[in-house]
């Protein structure tokens, strides 16, 4: 079992960053394998894990839909009003 | 074929959120997006459709931006240097996380994060990344560009994009950690 430990042993740094890019690209299957494993082991890095989807969660609400991001009622009419003016 | 009547409608909050999330400011986000719009009018006979209305009206706003930004000087973008993960992973101990930054357990109530003071904190945590990295963010979960589409459009090679995002991912956790969740 240590032989085989060592050949998929991984640092924290290295799992999280394969975290983060297994969430928009195919990992290989050498690095799957080692992340799963790592996950499987490290509590931190499997807390890490599931904080990251939550935030992305959370980034998309933010960004496309709270009302802090969306232009304000009076400056669409404004600019509307101008584009038919043109 | 462009419908420019619908614009404001359509686009108008996309490309404001865009513009607002880069330039970290309402009145100037509004102006610019108002002169994206009256610029495209006037490009508009010259239109030849080879993408989509929203991709034409994001990439006048971009230029839009950028031109802003080399007025202010402001586009001060981070160097990848190693300090970043020596933050939080140590080095010592085979880059595994730092006693004092691995991750907590977090109440992820969801009532409690639905509340505007979350989204206040989250904004913040994002305002507080360097540059290039809130805008690789914003990118990727606002216009929802692919990888390829946002390293050709910064500059960044592959290898380097996976190290800012998972950068940006850890500083962004740590922050929500910290203002949000300590509590």
């Amino acid at each position: 079992m240590m032989m085989y430990r060592k050949y998929i042993y991984i640092s924290c740094e290295k799992a999280t960053l394969l975290w983060c890019k297994k969430a928009e690209t195919d990992l290989n299957v050498n690095e799957a394998i080692r992340l799963r494993f790592h996950l499987f082991c490290c509590k931190s890095c499997a807390q890490f894990a599931k904080q990251i989807v939550f935030i992305e969660g959370k980034l998309i609400d933010l960004l496309q839909n709270r009302a802090e991001f969306k232009l304000s009622p009076s400056k669409k009419a404004e600019i509307q009003q101008m584009m038919n003016d043109e | 074929m462009l419908e420019p009547k619908k614009w404001v409608e359509r686009y108008g909050d996309p490309l404001f959120s865009f513009a607002y999330l880069r330039l970290k400011n309402r009145t100037l986000a509004e102006d610019i997006v108002q002169e994206t719009f009256m610029a495209a009018l006037a490009a508009a006979p010259h239109f030849r459709g080879e993408c989509q209305e929203k991709t034409w009206l994001f990439s006048i706003l971009h230029y839009k931006i950028l031109d802003c930004f080399k007025n202010a000087k402001k586009n001060n973008f981070l160097e990848l240097n190693d300090q970043f993960s020596s933050y939080y992973f140590d080095e010592k101990n085979f880059n595994h996380w730092l006693a004092d930054k691995k991750p907590k357990r977090w109440q992820m109530d969801h009532d409690a994060t639905e509340k505007k003071e979350f989204y206040v904190i989250l904004n913040a945590c994002l305002n507080k990344l360097p540059d290039l990295m809130s805008h690789i963010f914003i990118a990727k979960y606002l216009k929802e560009e692919s990888p390829d589409i946002i390293q050709q459009k910064f500059e960044v090679s592959a290898s380097n994009y996976w190290v800012l995002l998972h950068r940006a991912k850890l500083g962004l956790r740590a922050c929500l950690e910290k203002f949000w969740f300590k509590q």
